[in-house]
């Protein structure tokens, strides 16, 4: 190739790495994008005026632009790393490329997630003048996550992998991203397929090891308020993966305050609360983290009355990541058995969640929340409105207070000989007949196991 | 019950063809209006063809559906081929009890898209309001009229006209805390008990009037049981013999109830619901359902699975609890899988694919029995119901989506970033946290400038400068510099240059703005860029950025003018230019002697450019001392200005150097060049050439005379024909043969040229 056509392979190949990275840094119609495209299709249309067509292909660590490697790669690294992971060897161009064709590949290009290594590329658009090559992934065959085993095995293999990124973030200043990633994409195709399951799971769970369970479960329960509001692909990853990782600032954190079994004092929470502004530097500086984690690591203690922490920082709104995050974070931590901590009822979690007249939590998504865990979930002991006590057996969505339960002991308090299942959504109050919850109860002081009385069916 | 009458003829193609196009086109729109948000392209795209359809153009009569479990029929006749768009809107509207269906011409998309609405509501919730024939009226539908089944009737025409036993039957169950019925009716109840499928039926029309009713599963199975503690307490009494036939027949007709049906019934079996059952109950269900077959269970799959087009978690829950054994299960289904596939959904291409979903699901859900605990089990099981009815649950209006998932889109996240960033680096109190911050902040200004978002980079640009100021912290000023110097030796510049000619003036100003602020540091890579590129604008505005750039810029242009790269040293000296005045003369002066011809003629130009007698005399110099090599590059670069500027260079040649010796050439070029300027004001020191003469050197002076006179035609103003006249009339001999070639006057004419 001769000296000009090398410059203007040389402009193409910058032109192609601005305009792909437009595409990925903004959103569709951005007028960024526009001018990076229009800017890519003039330099290729001075390039097509010599050659009929152009081959960019991607050899090793080099870019071959028709079979001559170009220099200079102050650019082209992270374009060979966008071709490599979208499982690109290769495209041609042809001449009569249209602008639009150009837009779509480009656009197509943007949208390919980081490949973890084992699972099919997505699928390009066919387009008349740009043929590409592209490496071949055998899909991943698993088992089926209708089984609950399975769920099971993926929840537990979750909170090892939790343990392992948390061990690469104190070790290496920068958790494994892809080990994390490779996780995230389980729990993520599970919270799609079988999303109540693996929920139920963050709620029966006793823990052994509360922060990576944590770690697990605020994951498990913020993609599962994502998946309700439709989220689902890429995004739905990004917000398991932010979740997974929004503590991941207590690494920093002296392990005295962070196991500290009693109250904190002020100078120890001082310390306690800049694991959100170390969250976030460690994951801007860790490659391949989506933009949304160190977002969510550090606001994810930021209330939307202006309250929480960091307390220099003040957001005139949150955004839905950190919002739905906040929420998993503050149930999961509350309704946890720790060593030294009492688990909360759900009702008094959900007290704290409204506390405020319900202006530190957006309560729109408060009550998908509530929607998607129950006021009560299933197990709970519960006092009904006509005095009755029994044990929640099923959660009833569309009123969380009115779910089935099984009443053990009459309004006397007389425990019953045969106890019967009531679906409290069912009934309209007449005759005396119980229609919903009132309180929760201490088991304890029952002498009653929920759970066990719960199998009795 | 067999049928005596023959069988309709089939269809004519046409009237078949009919029916199937609507058909498709309306199973179509109902899956997309069920499926897809308001707005979506399906939506209109599907009601788009079945407004067609129905239009007053292809639909010139109403066309009268009767609506059979799995067939639709026109006129009473069904398709020669049957076509599995028609059997699937069957089950739908059956689902629904829709008995008829008239469509009228002319129903717009709202109207279609209204109805569709309500068909892929589910069908119990649509009984919970009254029935569907009952809520199409109050929607004031009006392009659709629909006739809803009324099994009662149905079933009253089937058992001969006992329409009364039928509903005193229902009603007493219903309502009653007894079972009290008069003798007739007891009579009717014992000769229905015999027949499996007639009780089957009234079992049916039972949960139906129950649904109706607005009751839930427990009433309606409690209604079911006082039937059934009925109907054995009256065969008990008058026939005891056939009480186990009864039983039989009661197992049968239970199989023809629904999937909660069956559970509520189930669930008194196992004697859970000790509250408000009697000691008979458990005993009752349990002899019942002992007594289902094989055949019966698997008829309750197909049949369900049928009406719903697959296997809800509550039929696989019935399913399960009616048999344990794993084997029978799988002995079942493949009865199960017999009769669907001699039914319309068997006939499909997906059949297979849904037959291995549903077998998944039916035989699964307990295989993992083994590995978890049973409360564990219970509970994900309890939680698979949670999940389908939260799933439900979407009452948030369009527009609260839409911002929060705003929140989130690619330019929001950006914006996010960018915050965060500029919050880091504002609240971070640590220097070595702060140090660390350095790497993504000049990655992403980096990102920034090579997609050209000029206005984000700035701001963070801002932060670095500040900190890197006399205004930042002592702390983080050394490592600021240090980002600083990383970004500008990076591709920086390169990505500027990428935007430069296409960006308008208001992003240049940004760009500007930003370099400006960056300082000295921005000249080097400005300079290298400016030494390759080519194209016009983008070197006017970086040279635009350089000159704004002032002292600062111009130190380091002055350093730039021993960079080991010729364009560089090139692109410094037509800076030096650009800055003007005199104080780069020194500079200048130093490149008169650089090796590269084309550096030379840019510091030749550059010097005229300030144009001082200073200058001028530098230049002498220059020529004076200069290599003969470095004379001549001067020269050329002297000889090849054409504008007026050089005139002062000129005349101060002829002024000051000599015009013998080695400078003689040098002399008499300036002298040509002065009368190929044309300049008036070259005439005095023109004529001086042209009367100096030294008689022992006539050819030096002749050549010299005659250049100026040449130079003297050629400049041809008045004043230069005067000196050439007076020249040619009393000058010296040797005078006047160097002018009497151009001094020949011509009166009158208007211009006057040098012979040549």
């Amino acid at each position: 190739m001769s000296s000009p056509r090398q410059q203007l392979a040389d402009e193409i190949l910058r032109r192609f790495a601005a305009a792909l990275r437009s595409s990925q840094l903004y959103s569709t119609g951005h007028p960024i994008i526009a001018r990076n495209l229009e800017g890519l299709t003039t330099a290729m249309q001075l390039l097509h005026a010599i050659e009929p067509a152009i081959v960019i292909g991607v050899v090793g660590e080099e870019i071959i632009v028709d079979d001559m490697p170009i220099a200079n790669a102050d650019t082209q690294g992270s374009l060979i790393r966008r071709l490599q992971q979208s499982g690109v060897e290769r495209m041609t161009i042809e001449r009569g490329v249209t602008s639009d064709e150009i837009a779509a590949f480009i656009d197509a290009m943007s949208k390919v997630q980081p490949r973890t290594g084992n699972e099919e590329t997505a699928p390009f658009p066919t387009l008349p003048h740009i043929r590409v090559g592209r490496v071949n992934i055998e899909q991943r065959v698993e088992g089926s996550l209708a089984d609950m085993a399975a769920i099971r095995r993926l929840y537990n293999d979750a909170v090892s992998v939790a343990g392992d990124v948390w061990t690469s973030a104190q070790t290496e200043q920068k958790p494994d991203a892809t080990m994390a990633r490779t996780m995230i994409d389980g729990l993520a195709q599970a919270v799609a397929q079988n999303r109540t399951a693996l929920l139920a799971l963050t709620t029966l769970k006793n823990y052994d090891n509360y922060t990576f369970t944590h770690m697990v479960n605020v994951s498990i329960l913020t993609m599962g308020q994502a998946r309700g509001l439709g989220i689902d692909g890429p995004l739905l990853r990004e917000f398991g993966l932010a979740a997974l990782m929004h503590d991941i600032g207590k690494v920093r954190t002296p392990l005295e305050v962070l196991n500290k079994p009693d109250k904190l004092t002020d100078e120890e929470f001082t310390i306690m609360k800049r694991h959100v502004v170390d969250g976030a530097e460690i994951l801007r500086q860790t490659p391949d983290i989506p933009a949304l984690a160190p977002v969510v690591a550090f606001e994810h203690h930021l209330r939307l009355d202006g309250t929480g922490y960091p307390h220099e920082i003040r957001r005139p709104s949150l955004n839905l990541g950190t919002m739905i995050c906040g929420i998993a974070d503050v149930y999961d931590a509350m309704r946890s058995q720790r060593r030294y901590q009492q688990a909360f009822p759900t009702e008094r979690i959900l007290e704290v969640l409204k506390r405020n007249d319900g202006t530190q939590f957006d309560q729109h998504l408060i009550r998908r929340f509530v929607q998607l865990i129950g006021i009560y979930p299933a197990g709970n002991l519960v006092k009904l409105d006509t005095g009755e006590i029994a044990v929640v057996l099923k959660v009833y969505a569309p009123d969380p207070y009115r779910p089935q339960v099984r009443v053990l002991f009459d309004r006397l308090g007389k425990r019953l000989d045969l106890a019967y299942d009531l679906n409290l959504w069912e009934s309209d109050g007449a005759d005396g007949q119980p229609s919903s919850i009132v309180a929760p109860l201490d088991p304890a002081d029952y002498q009653v196991d929920p759970l066990a009385l719960m199998s009795m069916t | 019950m067999a049928d005596d009458t023959e069988a309709p003829a089939p269809l004519a193609p046409e009237e078949a063809a009919r029916l199937t196009d609507f058909a498709r086109a309306c199973k179509a729109a109902a899956r997309a209006v069920t499926l897809y948000p308001v707005g979506h392209p399906a939506i209109t795209a599907t009601l788009g063809r079945i407004v067609q359809v129905t239009s007053p153009t292809n639909l010139r009569s109403p066309l009268k559906v009767s609506v059979l479990p799995d067939a639709l029929l026109l006129d009473g006749r069904a398709p020669a081929r049957p076509d599995q768009a028609l059997a699937e809107l069957a089950v739908l509207l059956h689902d629904h009890m829709v008995g008829e269906l008239i469509v009228h011409p002319g129903g717009d998309l709202e109207a279609w898209h209204n109805f569709l609405l309500l068909v892929g509501r589910s069908a119990e919730s649509v009984r919970g309001e009254g029935g569907i024939a009952r809520l199409w009226t109050t929607m004031a539908g009006r392009h659709v009229e629909l006739r809803e089944i009324d099994y009662a009737e149905v079933l009253r025409e089937r058992s001969g006209g006992g329409s009364a036993t039928w509903d005193t039957v229902i009603a007493s169950c219903l309502q009653g805390d007894a079972f009290a019925l008069d003798d007739e009716a007891i009579r009717a109840l014992l000769d229905i008990v015999g027949d499996a499928d007639r009780l089957g039926d009234l079992m049916a029309a039972l949960e139906t009037r129950a649904t109706e009713g607005g009751a839930g599963v427990g009433a309606k199975t409690t209604a079911l049981l006082r039937m059934l503690h009925g109907i054995v307490e009256a065969v008990s009494k008058s026939e005891p013999e056939r009480l186990d036939p009864v039983l039989r027949n009661m197992a049968s007709a239970v199989g023809q109830l629904s999937p909660d049906m069956m559970m509520g019934l189930l669930a008194h079996g196992s004697g859970t619901q000790g509250d408000t059952d009697d000691e008979g109950t458990p005993r009752l269900v349990s002899a019942v359902v002992s007594r289902m077959s094989e055949g019966t269970i698997a008829r309750f799959v197909s049949r369900n699975v049928m009406t719903e087009g697959t296997a809800s978690n509550r039929l696989a829950q019935a399913f399960q609890a009616l048999v344990r054994d794993v084997d029978q299960r799988e002995r079942m289904l493949a009865l199960a899988h017999d009769d669907l596939a001699a039914s319309p959904l068997g006939r499909t291409e997906e059949f297979r694919g849904v037959w291995n979903h549903i077998t998944e699901k039916l035989l699964t859900s307990y295989s993992d029995e083994p590995y978890v605990s049973d409360p564990y089990g219970r509970e994900l099981s309890h939680a698979r119901t949670q999940a389908i009815q939260v799933e439900q649950v979407n009452d948030d209006p369009p527009e609260r989506l839409t911002a929060w998932m705003s929140t989130v889109a690619t330019t929001a996240l950006r914006a996010l970033d960018l915050t965060l960033l500029l919050d880091l680096l504002r609240i971070e109190p640590d220097p070595e946290r702060w140090k660390g911050l350095m790497t993504p902040v000049v990655r992403l200004l980096e990102d920034l400038l090579l997609v050209g978002d000029f206005e984000t980079a700035e701001e963070l640009v801002a932060v670095l400068v500040r900190e890197a100021g006399p205004e930042g912290r002592d702390t983080r000023r050394q490592t600021a510099i240090n980002a600083i110097d990383t970004l500008v030796a990076g591709s920086m510049m390169r990505h500027i240059v990428t935007h430069l000619a296409a960006i308008d003036d208001a992003q240049f100003a940004r760009v500007k703005a930003m370099c400006l602020s960056l300082g000295e540091v921005v000249v080097r890579p400005i300079a290298e860029a400016l030494s390759t590129e080519a194209n016009s604008r983008t070197r006017e505005r970086l040279t635009a950025i350089i000159i704004a750039l002032g002292a600062v810029a111009r130190r380091t242009v002055e350093r730039l003018k021993s960079s080991p790269n010729a364009a560089v040293r090139r692109t410094a000296v037509v800076l030096l230019r650009q800055f003007g005045g005199s104080e780069a003369l020194p500079d200048l002066t130093e490149l008169l002697d650089d090796s590269e011809p084309q550096v030379q003629r840019e510091a030749v130009r550059a010097i005229l450019n300030i144009g001082t007698d200073h200058a001028y005399r530098t230049l002498e110099q220059a020529l004076a001392s200069g290599t003969a090599r470095s004379r001549e590059a001067i020269m050329q670069a002297i000889s090849s200005l054409r504008d007026e500027r050089a005139v002062p260079l000129f005349t101060y040649i002829l002024g000051h150097i000599d015009h013998r010796g080695a400078l003689g050439t040098i002399y008499l070029r300036a002298v040509e060049s002065l009368g190929a300027l044309k300049d008036p004001d070259s005439v005095a020191p023109l004529k001086d050439v042209l009367y100096r003469g030294e008689w022992w050197a006539p050819r030096r002076t002749a050549t010299l005379r005659t250049a100026a006179a040449v130079a003297l035609a050629r400049i041809g103003t008045p004043e230069a024909r005067a000196v050439l006249e007076q020249a040619a009339a009393a000058g010296s001999r040797g005078v006047r043969a160097a002018v009497r070639a151009h001094a020949a006057p011509s009166r009158g004419r208007a211009g006057w040229e040098p012979r040549r």
